[in-house]
């Protein structure tokens, strides 16, 4: 059967239904009222939230390398009694998270300027991956900061407690190890179990978006 | 804005039909998919600039929509296949050569991806290699050799069925 058959059966059958199922501006008005948001509108206002969140730890935590306790409450200082080593290891995961955020702003900035609206397939594709793929990394970063900034602050709190009284001296390095290893394993279950809810949700989505493109992009390479 | 908005939109919701009927076989998915597609619309009309025809335009944010549709994934994780009413949808019923036809041409355009179903559809839509570039971001060198590859496929395809 030739192609130019099917064009006409299908001209046929389009001419047939034109008059069929047609709304009217009323019931057009009253569908929009339903849903007026799309997927990514839906999708960039989670990772908006996700932003607030993280800039709000970000504030905190900067908050807490610029106001020293010392400087709120005299005459209770702690910093005598954590080694130098450490302080200066919390410093630079503050920094660390801080260069993280803006790296992430940045990047989402980057994806949210790829095409305004109405642009081609393959644009809509780049940008629905990007912002799929940001959120799931923002989950990770939340991770990141929530195992770095307990690691640091329960090494930090165990040495104050070791100076303020001798009673674990015995049992330092141990201690210290199961501690760092419950920190570790409770990071670690997080991560795989947000992966996990990440990847039910989105996964066979964003699996099927990444093969579109690659079929979009097959074609240009071919011509190249 | 909003009036000149519904009016051009139900002058050529046709548009959104055709591109619901061939991407969903379910009649809830098919309304689902229209909404989607007219609050898309609704968002990006502010931005349409007039640089293409109007119907261009829609048919481009139509499919990409109906590509992109998360829903779609979600409750059909491989190919649709179309029951004998997603293009149905005339009171009056076509011949039986027609129909025949029709049903072959079904049965193998369910058979395409996402991208091969939006070509077909505008190919069958008879627009030009040039406002189909237009509308999925290739050059109209590739939807040349798409086309032709789809051509292939669909005579292969129809020919298994006959």
């Amino acid at each position: 059967m030739d192609l130019n058959d099917l064009q006409k059966a299908w001209n046929k059958l389009t001419d047939k239904s034109s008059g069929q199922r047609m709304l009217s501006e009323e019931e057009i008005l009253s569908m929009l009222g339903r849903r007026t948001t799309t997927l990514l509108d839906r999708l960039d206002r989670n990772v908006r939230i996700g932003f607030l969140v993280l800039l709000a730890v970000v504030v905190t935590l900067l908050g807490g390398e610029l106001l020293p306790l010392a400087g709120i409450f005299p005459g209770e200082t702690l910093a005598g009694e954590i080694p130098g080593w450490l302080q200066r290891l919390d410093l630079g995961v503050s920094l660390l998270i801080v260069a993280l955020f803006i790296t992430f702003f940045v990047h989402y900035r980057k994806i949210r300027n790829i095409c305004r609206q109405g642009c081609d397939l393959r644009h809509t594709l780049l940008k629905i991956i990007g912002v799929l793929t940001l959120y799931r990394r923002l989950f990770t970063f939340a991770l990141a900061i929530i195992l770095l900034e307990s690691a640091t602050g329960f090494t930090a709190g165990f040495f104050t407690s070791i100076h303020q009284n001798n009673t674990l001296e015995g049992f330092f390095i141990p201690t210290l190890g199961m501690g760092l290893l419950l920190i570790l394993l409770l990071s670690g279950f997080l991560f795989f179990m947000l992966r996990w809810a990440f990847r039910k949700v989105y996964g066979n989505y964003l699996h099927q978006l990444r093969a579109t493109l690659a079929e979009l992009d097959e074609l240009e390479e071919q011509g190249e | 804005m909003e009036k000149e908005f519904l009016e051009i939109v139900r002058a050529n919701q046709g548009i959104i039909h055709k591109v619901c009927n061939i991407y969903c076989d379910d009649e809830e998915d098919r309304n689902d998919l229209f909404q989607e597609i007219l609050a898309q619309l609704w968002k990006s009309y502010p931005s349409f600039r007039k640089e293409s025809k109007f119907t261009t335009w829609m048919y481009r944010v139509a499919l990409n929509t109906a590509i992109t549709s998360f829903k779609k994934v979600r409750r059909f994780s491989g190919f649709t296949r179309l029951s004998g009413e997603s293009l149905l949808v005339a009171d009056d019923p076509p011949s039986a050569e027609t129909e025949e036809n029709l049903m072959l041409l079904k049965q193998a355009v369910a058979r395409l991806s996402g991208i091969e179903k939006s070509i077909i559809l505008l190919f069958l839509e008879n627009k030009s290699y040039e406002e189909i570039a237009e509308i999925t971001g290739i050059t109209q060198n590739y939807v040349r050799v798409k086309m032709n590859r789809i051509k292939k496929k669909l005579r292969i395809l129809m020919t298994s069925e006959e």
